[in-house]
């Protein structure tokens, strides 16, 4: 990650994991999951990011440009496995976009 | 939930054109000491919108911060300490965060607050 990233989306958080790397490295991160179960065991674990419970099909609800970075591991393919998404079409995904328009352009 | 991921977050209903910011009823704050990075928190001036967070720190019970700031201000260790705080010191534990378009209710428990929208509101 380019040192100049300071704040970050982490989607699909689950317990922090990945969200205490860019904790390690002296980054901000706001964590968004659906699963309330795991954001939980991220709040016993005493993670320093912030939590949302959310759904990324019903989009993040982050103000545009104000990200410096997004990290978002196994979110596609747990929209895919799982199904939580209300009426999840993979057509009319548009996770890219709306990622986009969350992160600051350079 | 921090004020600076408040200030990020607006209401995601279908239909709301301006569902920012969302309004916080707090029940439970609590205050967590986390270091100063001065750098940051000049960049997030930038970005932070002024007067919500303001609001925003007055339902959180803070009412230390200017009701303007330039980026003046930012030279002023006062100023810095102040804008910490709020910014990222102070927690939401428990409470509401209300839909300034619908009066939707967003609850929030533990910090982590919940956007999840019902299947009428997508």
């Amino acid at each position: 990650m380019p040192q100049n990233f300071l704040y970050c989306s982490n989607s699909g958080c689950g317990s922090g994991l990945s969200g205490e790397t860019i904790s390690e490295n002296g980054h901000h991160w706001i964590g968004l999951d659906i699963l309330a179960s795991m954001l939980n065991v991220a709040v016993e674990r005493e993670i320093e990011g912030d939590l949302l419970l959310g759904d990324m099909g019903q989009g993040l609800g982050i103000c545009p440009e104000v990200m410096d970075g997004a990290i978002n591991i196994s979110v596609v393919q747990a929209l895919q496995t799982v199904g939580n998404s209300l009426n999840f079409n993979p057509s009319k995904l548009t996770l890219s976009n709306r990622l986009k328009i969350s992160i600051r352009s350079p | 939930m921090r004020l600076i991921t408040h200030n990020m977050l607006s209401s995601n209903i279908k239909g709301v054109v301006n569902g920012f910011p969302l309004r916080i009823e707090a029940e439970k704050v609590v205050e967590k000491t986390v270091e100063m990075n001065g750098e940051f928190l000049k960049k997030m001036f930038e970005k932070i919108d002024w007067k919500a967070f303001v609001d925003a720190s007055r339902a959180m019970g803070y009412t230390e911060l200017p009701e303007e700031a330039d980026s003046s201000m930012l030279d002023s260790d006062e100023f810095l300490n102040r804008f910490h705080h709020a910014l990222l010191e102070l927690h939401l534990e428990e409470g509401v965060l209300v839909c300034p378009e619908t009066g939707r209710r967003f609850p929030v428990s533990k910090g982590i607050p919940n956007m999840l929208l019902h299947e009428d509101e997508v």
